[in-house]
């Protein structure tokens, strides 16, 4: 994301499922809240607004990437700002914390997770389709 | 737990209430928003990967 100025983000929209309910909620009520993380620090940085969703040819190609525009850009009117030093982060030792190892971790996805002895390699591919 | 639980006796229901439980907060603390991106919050923000955004259509919230 950018700042365009020191009260107003622009936050573009990236590849996702289309589910597109966080932009459904902003037609009805343009009310955002924000939280920033920086990977191992114990603040973050809280901002409230409200937001539109702009196709602006101007916003957009602000985030190209490799010659690909994002959808829509977000723009959010600041009304709030603030830091925070959420004792939650310090008390969960977030940053602190040994990820399980895949195998081991939670999912929050009902499907089993792939694993290597069942995903196909590109040795197998190349050998069943001989003509690929 | 269902809604009917929500009634009971031991659910706050106000700001007296919640008054009652916690004490106010420091003025430096209460009076920290400010209505703009600050250089110190514009610094954090260049250093941030990642945001969590909520928005809500008044019925349901999405995070």
């Amino acid at each position: 994301m950018q700042l365009l100025d020191d009260r107003t983000l622009l936050i573009p929209d990236r590849p996702g499922n289309n589910r597109i309910d966080g932009m459904k909620n902003l037609l009805v009520n343009p009310k955002v809240g924000i939280i920033f993380m920086v990977p191992g620090s114990n603040e973050t940085y809280r901002v409230t607004g409200s937001a539109a969703i702009s196709t602006d040819p101007e916003l957009l190609k602000r985030f190209e990437v490799r010659g690909t525009l994002p959808r829509v850009v977000m723009r959010v009117s600041v009304e709030e700002a603030f830091n925070h030093c959420p004792k939650a982060f310090v008390r969960a030792k977030l940053w602190d914390a040994k990820p399980a190892r895949p195998a081991r971790r939670p999912t929050a996805t009902s499907r089993p997770a792939a694993t290597a002895r069942t995903r196909p390699t590109q040795r197998t591919i190349t050998k069943n389709t001989p003509n690929a | 737990m269902d809604t009917a639980d929500l009634n009971d006796a031991y659910t706050v229901r106000s700001l007296d209430d919640l008054a009652e439980i916690y004490a106010k907060p420091l003025p430096k603390i209460a009076n920290k928003e400010n209505d703009h991106i600050t250089e110190v919050g514009r610094a954090f923000i260049a250093a941030s990967p990642f945001l969590v955004l909520a928005t809500s259509n008044g019925d349901s919230i999405d995070c």
